[in-house]
């Protein structure tokens, strides 16, 4: 990591709601997410957390029935002119959004089969967004597309560019849909669950290939998954969301080995690990999240958590700074808290951790 | 032949042998799906059949409760051969003695019907003159069982969160008291933290009620803490087998090693810089049709050819 870091995305108090016969439903609740220049920047949590809502603001991706309530997204970026430029993407036209799409800003998502176009060759795609922010042509076009699929690890590609996305592998398809983000030497590339769909085998074949594109172009990386092995692998910062908010939010190592929120302890506790005794039962957070169609009161959280003070059922927690790169909202922080120790379980497993860490090392 | 339920001392619950499953494609071709797949498992056991999307492992599950017609071999549950033409009696004791759960909890409960109706299913078919108070309280006992509440018996399943419906669909598979429940990616449509509950909900009913389960997944590490014996699939055939621990501390086929070292790592200093093996029949050379199975230890045998076995185990 650089001394200088640069920041090239600044969301604050983002909310989102969505309007559904039902009433309003409160998807993202007040979201702050800095991301910095080659960084990965990781939000974990459950489906319906508001983590790829709050993903897609960053691309101008809305459905008819989305409320953006508040929140601004400042991107920061070089220009065509090579001056440094500041936008807010929550208040950019459909039109100012196109010429940041791609060119800046990409997106992969996790099922490769449905990104990809059945009907049209793979060329035909990758060219696609070339063609749309430069000036390549004929065979220079096609060069810069071999070039990409031999980037992502395509081997063969002069004829996988002939290919439609039916007649490759979902590993494969994969790769095409990251080259096809990539084509554009995008700053900031989001990824919604990209290996959630693939074999396991397959899937770290990509994140390995996504670590590597990263470190070799330089480009940051927001990473959305519920797979917290995943996260260890690719981030930097992890950012571990919960109904609508960001819970805790430190470096890799400090929401692995120093987690605050009861939530965070409650997700790291249920992953069966390899090494875990097959003898004690897994660790379960009991419950299910909440309803966000209607009001939260205090700590989303609190229902569920054993830990759960009065307080976290009446007042909703601030952020408590643990050290300058790392937070969580949770009472249990407030120095007026009795003091509460992680699960027993989670203790020594992150004790193991650390012992397996420094053997790596 | 035995009686039926008469299973003797030690054998097996379930035994196939030589399973294969075929299916016609246009174009005139065979897809083997499964291509002589042997295993047995035990009563009150976990046997894990785990593998990626494509190796058989779900056709081999839907062959052994007889949703496809097997192509060949031999199926023989509790005492009943179930491989071919099933006689009315035969039928009977397989519908009520084994059951399944699907992986999708929407797609496989009826939207339509009350979920005290859905799990009421077995008990309809194969006890239609019961008492309705009778037929309720079984119904109330299994929804307490499976961590459901009574007052939720008439709601219909698009009331219900992803695991709660996996739990109805669990009751649904239990009414009957089965004697092997199979269990098709019954948790990968969950998110983690229900995962674990319904995992540690499947360990405590099989410890009630002595069921066995047949645990098909891809997903080594959930597998790995479930089950008692696991076998890894790859392209119709098991590559390996044994006990869960045989397995894990053990492995020996290259293909069983590249799914163990794909599993993610909880640790972000270990993970960050571990690069998971890769595994290619082809290129390695692999044909498993010229393998047979070699015993490595007590219950872990490997499918492969003698060079391979000894270049594997080293």
């Amino acid at each position: 990591m650089t001394s200088e870091r640069k920041r090239i995305l600044k969301i604050r108090d983002l909310r989102v709601s969505f309007k559904t016969a039902n009433g309003l439903v409160h998807a993202v609740r007040g979201v702050d997410l800095d991301v910095y220049r080659g960084e990965t920047v990781a939000i974990v949590g459950e489906s319906g957390s508001g983590k790829s809502v709050t993903a897609k603001q960053v691309m101008g991706i809305r459905t008819r029935n989305e409320v953006v309530e508040s929140g601004t997204a400042e991107f920061t970026y070089v220009g065509s002119d090579g001056a440094e430029h500041t936008v807010d993407l929550m208040s950019l036209s459909d039109k100012e959004m196109v010429g940041l799409k791609g060119n800046h800003i990409a997106m992969v998502f996790q099922d490769p089969l449905t990104s990809l176009d059945p009907t049209m060759t793979i060329e035909r795609q990758l060219a696609e967004g070339i063609r749309e922010h430069t000036d390549l042509t004929g065979s220079d076009l096609h060069a810069r597309c071999v070039e990409l699929l031999e980037l992502v690890g395509i081997t063969e590609p002069e004829a996988r560019l002939k290919s439609y996305p039916h007649q490759l592998s979902g590993g494969m398809r994969q790769r095409v849909v990251i080259a096809i983000a990539l084509s554009c030497d995008p700053d900031l590339l989001i990824c919604d669950e990209p290996t959630t769909a693939l074999d396991v085998t397959i899937q770290a074949r990509i994140l390995d290939l996504i670590i590597e594109l990263q470190r070799k172009l330089g480009i940051s990386v927001i990473f959305i998954t519920h797979n917290l092995g995943v996260v260890a692998k690719v981030a930097d910062y992890v950012n571990v969301m919960y109904a609508g908010k960001i819970v805790e939010a430190g470096t890799t190592e400090d929401v692995f080995f120093d987690p605050r929120h009861p939530y965070t302890w409650g997700l790291l506790s249920s992953m069966p690990s390899v090494s875990a005794s097959r003898e004690e039962r897994l660790f379960t957070i009991k419950g299910n999240p909440p309803n966000l169609l209607n009001e939260i009161v205090g700590d989303a959280f609190a229902p569920r958590n054993p830990f759960a003070l009065e307080i976290d059922f009446v007042k909703e927690p601030p952020r408590f700074e643990v050290n300058d790169h790392h937070w969580a909202a949770t009472w249990l922080l407030d120095p007026r808290a009795p003091k509460v120790e992680m699960p027993a379980q989670l203790r020594s497993r992150i004790a193991q951790m650390r012992q397996d860490g420094g053997e790596a090392r | 032949m035995g009686a039926a339920g008469v299973v003797e001392q030690g054998g097996p619950l379930l035994s196939v042998r030589n399973l294969r499953q075929y299916f016609k494609i246009p174009g005139g071709n065979v897809v083997k799906a499964v291509d002589d797949v042997s295993f047995d498992i035990m009563p009150g056991e976990t046997f894990g059949l785990v593998g990626e999307s494509g190796s058989g492992k779900s056709t081999t599950g839907r062959a052994v409760i007889r949703l496809d017609d097997i192509t060949s071999g031999s199926i023989v549950f509790d005492g009943d051969d179930i491989s071919g033409k099933l006689s009315k009696e035969v039928a009977q004791r397989l519908r009520t003695n084994m059951s399944m759960v699907f992986q999708d909890p929407m797609a496989s409960l009826n939207p339509y019907r009350k979920v005290i109706d859905t799990i009421a299913t077995g008990l309809d078919a194969h006890r239609p003159h019961m008492d309705r108070r009778e037929r309720e309280e079984l119904v109330y006992q299994m929804m307490d069982r499976v961590g459901l509440s009574r007052s939720q018996a008439n709601r219909y399943p698009s009331q219900f969160s992803g695991g709660q419906r996996q739990r109805v669909g669990l009751a649904r598979a239990l009414i009957m008291n089965p004697k092997l429940v199979i269990a098709d990616e019954a948790i990968s449509a969950l998110d983690v933290s229900i995962q674990a509950q319904v995992v540690n909900l499947m360990r405590d009913i099989q410890q009630e009620t002595g069921a066995a389960y047949l645990f098909i997944a891809h997903d080594l590490s959930m597998v790995r803490y479930i089950s008692d014996h696991i076998a890894v699939m790859h392209l119709g055939h098991i590559v390996e087998s044994g006990r869960t621990d045989e397995i894990f501390s053990h492995p020996v086929h290259p293909y069983t090693r590249s799914l163990i070292s794909a599993i993610p790592r909880f640790n972000p200093q270990v993970e960050r810089d571990r690069h998971p093996l890769v595994y290619d029949a082809k290129a390695q050379g692999i044909r498993y049709d010229e393998g047979s199975y070699h015993i490595v230890s007590g219950t872990h045998s490997v499918l492969a050819t003698d060079q391979q076995l000894e270049a594997w185990v080293d």
